[in-house]
């Protein structure tokens, strides 16, 4: 098993990986993706509290989860790139850094418009909001020092430390409704007691989740690949690509 | 500790000879924050409330003017290479540096915060927590900006880079700073705040000079 | 059809699945810009 892992270092075995994922990704986010709408908007019965209001739910968490574990994960490639320097890591980081910062933005936004007609106000300081906006300028700086730094061998280096010194912000976010006493509702899915929400509203939230999972992998899939051939465009395996194509 | 000494001494000295370096930054804390009742409004009330959050704030954006020309001036001349390459580790030089700096600039500014609390009508209580939220948060604030500094010494020309990456970085210092004089000035206790920012400083302490030194390494010998 | 939460619910869904949407196109294009590029250039060089 270690050997597959380890080959996974190389550029063309992650670009070829890739490629074979993408199609399967693609069907993949295409099917949850119908599904899980026609569930929240369809299928799923109206809350008993929040009436129709509760769908946007169905966009809010996935975004939430994503925009945390797309961080996490980011993360886990900084310490592999800053450990055993293995630059496909960085490339993965370079990719996926967009990706979180637009799931954070649209968490925002969609929890914002969950805001006003349910609590009555587009924005308020608490805790949960402040750290996910905190997040989201935390991704900027990340992406704004990577573009900053002269040469590709810092700016990766420098990211992959600022990566890790703003991890100290996911847990606020994650525990910041049972730390505080905020307006923001408590955690009904990550606990670790049952979920505390019926299953026939579980059920779509659970696809949309998957949907924005995978359309997560299919986007870090494609824009993977442009990385890789732009960063190893000098070599002998991007130059073969061309002429077979 | 005769190269501890020698150290600060060295650092002391460049500052205490380039006077604007700090001097600078303490009196745009002064002016700026003595924008906001002119701005707002001078009602005595609004004042007492804005009054700790308006001090923590300039005081945080003073450490952003001084944070640029943190190492970049000895990473220019090449005297930073020179302390990388040394035998003493570099947190000891980099905490050197920081105390100096430290003395110079943020002594000054909460000798200075009383002053400035009358004129926002802050009661003493208010006064006393915010300049101990001063003490433990501002060496806080000033570990976290030279770590950044750290980070971005070889960036020529965004001078606003460093304040935009140490900003979200920085917040939840600044909050803790300003609840425990917000919490004091309504009567409620402030003790767990400033227990809060204490154990911060603590862990900045501790960790963040060695981390600095290390990241002043990496960034240097690139 | 959501009665009063009609523009939320529409205009959250809107903004979720159409940034998501475009910025999959965009990268997409950016992928094949690249190619495109690389095509040329090893054109150039034989």
């Amino acid at each position: 098993m270690f050997n597959w892992i380890h080959r996974l270092g190389s550029a063309a075995v992650c670009y070829r990986l890739a490629s074979r994922l993408i199609p399967w990704m693609a069907i993949l986010t295409t099917g949850l993706i119908i599904y899980g709408v026609i569930g929240a908007l369809y299928l799923s019965p109206p809350d008993y509290q929040q009436g129709e209001g509760f769908r946007i739910i169905f966009v809010h968490v996935p975004s939430a989860m994503l925009s945390l574990g797309i961080y996490f994960y980011i993360s886990v490639c900084a310490i592999i790139f800053l450990v055993w320097k293995i630059k496909v890591a960085d490339a993965l980081i370079a990719v996926s850094l967009p990706l979180g910062a637009l799931f954070t933005l649209i968490t925002l936004v969609t929890g914002s418009l969950w805001g006003k007609p349910m609590w009555g106000t587009y924005w308020i300081w608490d805790a949960r909001l402040t750290s996910e906006l905190i997040l989201l300028f935390i991704y900027g700086g990340i992406i704004a020092l990577r573009n900053a730094l002269p040469t590709p061998k810092t700016a990766a280096k420098a990211g992959a430390f600022l990566i890790l010194i703003g991890l100290v912000d996911l847990p606020v976010i994650h525990y910041s409704v049972s730390w505080w006493n905020t307006l923001h509702q408590g955690s009904t899915l990550l606990k670790f007691s049952r979920p505390s929400i019926a299953p026939a509203m579980l059920q779509p939230l659970l696809v949309m989740i998957g949907a924005f999972f995978s359309y997560s992998m299919l986007y870090v899939c494609i824009a993977l690949r442009g990385e890789l051939l732009k960063r190893e465009k000098d070599t002998h395996w991007v130059q073969n690509i061309n002429s077979l194509d | 500790m005769v190269p501890l000494a020698r150290l600060f001494k060295r650092e002391w000295l460049s500052l205490y000879r380039q006077r604007s370096e700090w001097l600078h930054p303490l009196l745009f804390f002064l002016i700026a924050t003595g924008l906001f009742p002119l701005a707002t409004s001078p009602k005595p009330a609004l004042l007492e409330q804005m009054g700790g959050g308006v001090i923590w704030v300039m005081a945080l954006l003073a450490l952003l003017l001084v944070l640029p020309r943190l190492f970049q001036p000895d990473y220019k001349d090449g005297t930073l290479q020179e302390w990388v390459l040394s035998p003493t580790s570099p947190r000891v030089w980099v905490s050197m540096k920081l105390l100096a700096y430290w003395l110079m600039m943020a002594v000054p500014l909460m000798v200075l915060t009383p002053i400035v609390g009358i004129l926002f009508h802050l009661s003493s209580t208010a006064i006393e927590v915010l300049v101990i939220s001063l003490v433990l948060g501002t060496p806080s604030l000033w570990l976290v900006g030279a770590l950044l500094a750290a980070l971005t010494v070889s960036v020529e020309g965004k001078p606003m880079l460093i304040s935009l990456v140490v900003l979200p970085l920085l917040t939840p210092v600044l909050m803790l700073g300003t609840l425990s004089v917000q919490k004091a000035s309504q009567g409620l206790g402030y003790r767990g705040e400033l227990g809060l920012l204490g154990a911060v400083l603590a862990l900045a302490l501790t960790l963040l000079p060695t981390l600095i030194g290390y990241l002043l390494r990496v960034m240097v010998l690139e | 059809m959501f009665g009063q939460y009609t523009a939320y619910i529409w205009s959250a869904f809107g903004i979720a699945l159409g940034l998501l949407m475009f910025a999959l196109i965009h990268v997409i294009h950016q992928f094949s810009s690249i190619k495109k590029q690389l095509k040329t250039n090893h054109a150039n060089k034989t």
